[in-house]
């Protein structure tokens, strides 16, 4: 039985003006595949309103660290009221859109996700103990890391949207 | 028997609503399936009359590749279309068929081992899942597992492609 433990939950930001919602998905995907994460988007969802466009994408990217566990990102963006909007910089026309968006990140350590030791009670009892006293370590290290990856993926999707950050 | 690994991945959902070009969404996503060489069927086409609004449409594309004697990738593409209505619209001076109306669509892939049945008897079964589960696992996971999992991801970005959507990128 694959045991997830919350690291983050309901972690967001919003933001409201330009923008680039082609190079914002562009560089969120090459975020996630840089850092070696593997894609799993499970919603995209795109709708035309009177108002203006509603975008909404569910992304749920993991990182196997070892045989035992695996990170998991969940990422939930809404754009909405997107308008379209053309700008002109150093002489050229830009093509961009101007509305709000909500980004919230979920983090999760996930640990026996093949199901190995979930399957006898004495199975399960042995996982247990190993995680809280063996593996203790080994599992705090992987939920830094977990937390930090979450953090920087943040940090790059403001960067992107030119907000201002505290590092 | 043949093994069937049917969650090596989470179904993909696209949602959309607006004005798009539905023959160019099918022949696009039937030139990727003849492209690649897969054997495709269509299990179920309905176009129904639902309300005023429009009409409502089902139709489920599937799809399968023999890769090798033991390997058969299978991909399952469903269209679930309402308020369907579909009218001419003139685009770069070309006077076109669009449809507009709203629309989900479910991706999915999964593989199927010995589909050809040469593991029978229980030893032999016994012998495949000591392969499958421990001595080829990894093995399978990057060759095989891995390499479906990014064509279907392929095929959602196509699809996007034909609806305009924005996020018609895939970094994989």
């Amino acid at each position: 039985m694959t045991e997830y433990k919350t690291l983050k939950l309901g972690d967001s930001f919003e933001y409201k003006g330009l923008i680039d919602v082609e190079g914002l998905y562009k560089t969120m995907d090459k975020w996630l595949k840089t850092n070696g994460y593997d894609k799993v988007e499970t919603w995209n969802q795109e709708e035309i309103f009177e108002s203006g466009k509603q975008c909404r994408w569910k992304f749920q990217p993991y990182k196997k660290i070892s045989d035992l566990a695996k990170v998991e990102i969940r990422i939930n963006v809404t754009l909405a009221n997107l308008k379209d909007v053309t700008i002109e910089k150093n002489k050229m026309k830009h093509k961009l859109m101007k509305g709000e968006g909500k980004f919230v990140f979920d983090v999760f350590l996930c640990t026996d996700y093949e199901n190995y030791w979930g399957t006898k009670p004495l199975y399960f009892f042995l996982k247990v103990i190993a995680d809280k006293f063996l593996y203790r370590s080994y599992l705090d290290r992987y939920e830094e890391a977990a937390v930090k990856d979450a953090e920087n993926l943040k940090k790059e999707l403001k960067a992107y949207l030119n907000m201002q950050r505290y590092n | 028997m043949s093994l069937d690994i049917k969650d090596m991945m989470d179904p993909i959902m696209i949602r959309f609503r607006g004005v798009f070009s539905w023959e160019a969404i099918y022949s696009a996503v039937r030139n990727w399936f003849d492209e690649r060489r897969y054997y495709y069927m269509e299990p179920k086409y309905k176009d129904k009359v639902s309300s005023p609004l429009g009409n409502e449409v089902e139709l489920d594309m599937s799809a399968e590749l023999p890769v090798t004697e033991y390997i058969k990738y299978h991909i399952e593409v469903s269209f679930h279309h309402y308020d369907v209505k579909e009218f001419d619209a003139n685009i770069d001076g070309k006077t076109q068929k669009v449809t507009n109306g709203r629309f989900s669509v479910i991706l999915k892939g999964w593989i199927e081992f010995d589909y050809s049945d040469k593991f029978k008897t229980p030893f032999e079964i016994k012998l495949r899942n000591f392969l499958m589960n421990v001595a080829l696992k990894r093995y399978f996971e990057f060759k095989y597992i891995d390499s479906l999992t990014y064509d279907v991801y392929q095929l959602e970005t196509l699809i996007k492609k034909n609806l305009k959507m924005k996020t018609h990128y895939n970094a994989y």
